[in-house]
């Protein structure tokens, strides 16, 4: 007993149009007017504002967990959930008061309420209107069939009992609309559309509770986190990356970054003192020796290096150059004993032998600064791959001696 | 629409070797993400509108939003160049994420446009 109706034009010109663009055009009213009402009374109290950041920094904590290693992430741990001040602990009195204060407050409250206006209101008034206006006879014919027992859901109006199943009334138009617009308003409006019904349920469940028990529960899920070292074989893997780029540059980049020194050393030389500035001279004029390999230069050199130590010892103001000096002072003339530029190889590991030893009595600072302008150096004259060997063998020791105490610890 | 979304798919970090914890760029991932859903989300609404204009009933409807949307995950995984790795989080994601999502936004509009053009 299928039978097609007929059904007047004027079905589709007054009632679904109609209704499909009185939805569309509310659902945009209704994401402007709660975007207007949110912005005018935005004074976040501060309480809640520093516990949500604390909630964010171990968050945070527990998301790049294991990029650092394992003991600094313990003493990490260790400040936020210790018993005494950590900064997640929270004893049970207070979890209380921050609730029921919370509740209790009229602008939470009112702001609540306001949310849940703007997205009810709306729905009820247009509902109403539907079925006040559009009752009683078929507006479409749903293209797919259904079972009998759809019948009193979508055939509201209609009280014949043999029409088929698939001719629904307006009230059904206006609930497809409903669910169907919500995929056209994420698209025409944004991210940040409240039409949304389920997004509207998460947030209300998820207001109430938000400070006390988030805070619990982050304590939780940090104490029970398992660190893992992400990054054991990163010098393998940056000399991995380092040889794929050496081996597609050519030499012509050793000129720059040579020209880049001299430059950089010209600058600094106007605001270091003048004592430093022989030690600049002296790096670029090593440079110039190794990669030229003229013994002529390598006996400049070592009347020039021995001025400098002179003066060196008259100036004490800066404590990093002396030591600078030293050590390239130490390292040019072990170049000079070790071998000519062809047995490069040889002259980087020296040099690191060099710096691991001096390594121990230093402080953190000038490790960093030496190594840097040893680094600069070397890239300038040797070839590329002896870079990567010296690098690697340059943070090995820096990487060992931090997973030494981590592997007695744990 | 789609198809300028589709450009702008962004390369996130990731790590090399298998055997390292994968790093992820979460503020890519979400960009990845959020054009997947609009592109589905587009996708489903303009073949309802085609199936609703061909006259499509009942399963046969159905069977063409599936077939819609599969054409949409293989355009999906050629631009992304057939692998999933730098750009989402797993296989799963570019395949079946929001899959029924936009189903209900398909029947709205294959209801629509089967009423103005075979009914009305």
């Amino acid at each position: 007993m299928a039978e097609d109706l007929v059904l007047d034009t004027a079905i589709r010109d007054w009632v679904l149009i109609p209704l499909s663009v009185v939805m569309v055009l509310i659902g945009i009213l209704r994401y402007f007017v709660s975007k207007l009402m949110r912005s005018s009374n935005q004074v976040p109290d501060p309480k809640m504002v520093k516990e949500g950041q604390v909630i964010i920094r171990a968050r945070n904590l527990r998301a790049a967990a294991n990029y650092i290693p394992a003991k600094s992430f313990r003493a990490r741990r260790v400040y936020f959930s210790n018993e005494e001040n950590g900064l997640l602990y929270v004893p049970k009195g207070q979890a209380q008061n921050a609730q029921a204060q919370m509740f209790s407050d009229p602008n939470m409250a009112m702001d609540m309420m306001k949310k849940n206006l703007s997205m009810i209101i709306p729905q009820t008034l247009t509902f109403a209107w539907v079925n006040f206006f559009f009752s009683g006879f078929v507006a479409a014919k749903i293209p797919f069939p259904l079972t009998q027992r759809f019948r009193s859901m979508l055939q509201n109006g209609i009280d014949l009992s043999t029409v088929d199943v698939s001719y629904v009334s307006s009230r059904s138009w206006y609930f497809l609309n409903l669910f169907g617009l919500r995929g056209l308003f994420s698209l025409i409006l944004g991210e940040e559309n409240a039409t949304d019904d389920t997004q509207r349920m998460m947030q209300m469940s998820g207001f109430g509770f938000d400070p006390t028990k988030s805070l619990g529960a982050e304590k939780d899920s940090l104490d029970i986190f398992q660190h893992e070292w992400a990054l054991p074989k990163f010098e393998q893997r940056a000399e991995a990356v380092l040889k794929k780029l050496v081996v597609s540059v050519p030499t012509p980049v050793a000129e720059t970054i040579k020209t880049e020194e001299v430059k950089t050393v010209v600058e600094a030389s106007k605001e270091e003192k003048v004592a430093a500035t022989p030690a600049h001279e002296v790096v670029t004029e090593e440079q110039k020796q190794v990669t030229k390999e003229e013994v002529a230069e390598e006996q400049v050199q070592v009347t020039e290096e021995e001025v400098v130590t002179e003066e060196q010892k008259q100036v004490t103001e800066e404590e990093v150059a002396p030591e600078v000096v030293k050590e390239k002072q130490e390292e040019a003339t072990k170049e000079e004993v070790a071998a000519p530029p062809a047995e490069k190889p040889a002259a980087p590991e020296a040099e690191t032998k060099e710096l691991a030893e001096e390594a121990v009595p230093e402080e953190a600072v000038a490790k960093d600064e030496t190594k840097e302008p040893v680094e600069e150096k070397i890239e300038a004259e040797a070839p590329k791959e002896a870079v990567i060997d010296e690098t690697k063998e340059e943070e090995a020791p820096k990487f060992t001696e931090e997973e030494k105490p981590a592997a007695k610890e744990e | 629409m789609a198809s300028h979304d589709e450009s702008s798919v962004s390369r996130k970090k990731s790590s090399d070797s298998v055997d390292e914890i994968s790093t992820f760029n979460a503020e890519n991932m979400q960009i990845n993400a959020k054009i997947i859903s609009y592109s589905r989300t587009f996708m489903s609404i303009i073949g309802g509108v085609i199936a609703g204009i061909l006259g499509f009933t009942g399963l046969t409807g159905f069977i063409f939003y599936f077939l819609v949307m599969a054409i949409m995950s293989v355009g999906l995984a050629a631009k992304a160049g057939f692998s999933a790795h730098p750009y989402f989080d797993s296989w799963n994601q570019i395949l079946l994420d929001g899959f029924l999502g936009g189903l209900l936004s398909f029947v709205l509009f294959w209801t629509f446009a089967y009423d103005m053009v075979h009914i009305f």
